[in-house]
């Protein structure tokens, strides 16, 4: 397993350096966007890779495991990801492509015309994604302890990983990020493809596993209460929405080759969840017969303890296991490499360009933005060695509820041409209000998240605002 | 009238596809009711996943059905 784990490293390695054979200019758009040309295996594949973390295949079956059945819903919310990407997608790309947009604050700066907005929307994005990316680190640390089972390897994984995902990135851009992803994307297709199979063989033993499961654990195969039904409905508006807004994702609309390229992989896309979340899922449920009685740390390893089950029956099953195993810690760093990328292209391009004004050539800005993925790395690094061993689970949760009060501006402002920057403000200023505050006092009793209310404030300010403050429209605009 | 490329879906679309998410969590079933058992899964479970079928197969088709090409290659 390490070999071929090294084996990877050096593929990525290889990619990275025909990627910037492959460049064409030195521009933001060359590097950043891959020149715009992502053809429809390497952007299924990339959009696979940013929207399913090694979190998806190894963190979903341990919560399976603790909720249940019940965690059906799981499957549901990975293609809400890409159906409210159809609340703008089309209009947005068309207009990306017109006007030669690089980050998702191009359009927001294009649209408003207001260094405010631009900023705050960027800032909002950026904390997501050092969010994000502390946690992919945190799990690749995890992941390399558990792959060499030495307990003082996690601080040796995250460095040395880190440094191979800035290196490739720099060095390739997102070319060298998207082959990479497809290279992770086919190892995990395939191996989902060989275990699902084995399951498949085994549906007489399955038929009764919901029976074997209610005389153990019965809660664990009723319906959910409401309230749990509740809170799960405001989860996919919220992670749904939240998810769309991903600025990584977002890049990726304005990469791919063309129209026709972009609606075949959103087409295929959604139809993903049904094999790969629903087998993490199904992994989960297994577990639940198999290692009955688990805590909460011992259920998050439930997933290596089928696979360590599983690849013991057979040769095939065991490249299966594998490949899941390289997979997952490849999806990590995939995860990773995008979110950094996309990161250094918000530092640079909205917050060094756009808000405080500097000007520089496009060559100089992509040097500073080579460095910048550097510095960020570093500082993600730090914290992630400080915070090992703590749970973060809350400091995670917020990401969504923060980035989602981006959109109703990112979106609405496609639809509504009255809709001015101070309102947009006022509307994300009040939503991260409500968000932060419902997120401090963390209610019990409350049916649905503070980010859910938050957006729905926002959105309120946003539609009526721009009815009783209307703005000049933006298309009249220069 | 010829479609605009952009709002390719209408507010009827956009309804089903709430109404099918809206199906696809339990929240009418009723408490005890977990047979029959269909494929490995408690009935409501089986029910949830067809919704979910369901809800990515009009999502796939109306993006490939709908969604028209711009003369926009980079």
């Amino acid at each position: 397993m390490l070999v071929l784990f090294c084996l990877y490293l050096c593929i990525l390695m290889m990619l990275a350096w025909l990627g910037r054979r492959r460049a064409t200019s030195k521009t933001p758009h060359d590097f950043y966007l891959a020149g715009g040309k992502l053809g429809f295996l390497v952007l299924i594949c990339t959009l696979f890779a940013t929207q399913y973390s090694g979190n998806t295949f190894m963190g979903f079956p341990g919560k399976a495991y603790r909720m249940g059945y019940a965690y059906m819903m799981s499957v549901t919310f990975m293609m809400c990801i890409v159906t409210f990407y159809l609340l703008y997608a089309p209009a947005l790309r068309a207009r990306a492509v017109l006007r030669g947009y690089v980050t998702p604050c191009d359009w927001i700066h294009d649209r408003y015309r207001n260094r405010g907005l631009t900023s705050v929307c960027a800032v909002l994005m950026c904390i997501a994604m050092l969010n994000y990316l502390l946690a992919q680190l945190l799990a690749m640390g995890n992941a390399v302890e558990g792959l060499t089972g030495r307990p003082g390897s996690f601080a040796v994984g995250v460095l040395f990983l880190s440094v191979v995902i800035v290196l490739y990135e720099t060095v390739g851009g997102m070319r060298a990020v998207a082959w990479t992803d497809t290279l992770q994307g086919i190892m995990m297709f395939v191996a989902v493809l060989i275990l699902g199979g084995y399951l498949l063989t085994q549906h007489e033993e399955l038929a009764l596993l919901p029976a074997r499961i209610l005389e153990l654990e019965p809660d664990k195969v009723r319906p959910p209460e409401l309230k749990v039904c509740v809170k799960w409905l405001s989860f996919l508006c919220l992670a749904g929405l939240g998810g769309a807004m991903y600025p990584q994702g977002i890049q990726r609309i304005f990469a791919a080759k063309s129209t026709r390229v972009l609606r075949w992989s959103l087409g295929a896309m959604v139809l993903l969840p049904l094999l790969t979340v629903f087998f993490a899922y199904f992994m989960g449920i297994m577990a639940i017969e198999q290692f009955p009685g688990l805590g909460k740390a011992q259920s998050d390893q439930v997933m290596t303890r089928m696979l360590d089950l599983i690849s013991s029956q057979g040769p095939v099953l065991y490249l299966g296991v594998t490949l899941l195993l390289l997979g997952a810690l490849a999806a990590m760093m995939s995860t990773a490499d995008s979110v950094l990328l996309s990161l250094s292209s918000i530092v640079i391009q909205d917050i060094f360009v756009k808000t405080i004004g500097y000007s520089a050539s496009d060559e100089k800005l992509l040097k500073l933005g080579k460095i910048s993925s550097w510095v960020l790395m570093g500082i993600v690094v730090v914290v992630a060695l400080q915070l090992q061993g703590i749970t973060l689970f809350r400091l995670l949760v917020i990401k969504f509820d923060l980035l989602v009060q981006v959109a109703p501006a990112f979106i609405l402002g496609l639809y509504l041409p009255r809709l001015g920057a101070g309102t947009a403000l006022v509307g994300i200023a009040a939503g991260c209000a409500v968000a932060v505050t419902g997120f401090a006092l963390d209610p019990k009793w409350a049916w649905v998240h503070p980010g859910t209310v938050g957006l729905a404030v926002n959105l309120f300010i946003c539609v009526v605002g721009s009815f009783w403050f209307p703005s000049e429209s933006f298309e009249q605009k220069p | 009238m010829e479609q605009n490329p952009t709002h390719f879906l209408k507010l009827r679309h956009w309804l089903l596809l709430l109404g099918l998410v809206v199906l696809s969590v339990p929240w009418y079933w009723p408490d005890d009711k977990v047979e029959p058992f269909v494929l490995g899964m408690p009935s409501w479970a089986a029910f949830s996943f067809g919704i979910s079928i369901l809800f990515s197969i009009t999502t796939a088709l109306l993006i490939i059905s709908r969604w028209k090409d711009g003369d926009d290659e980079c």
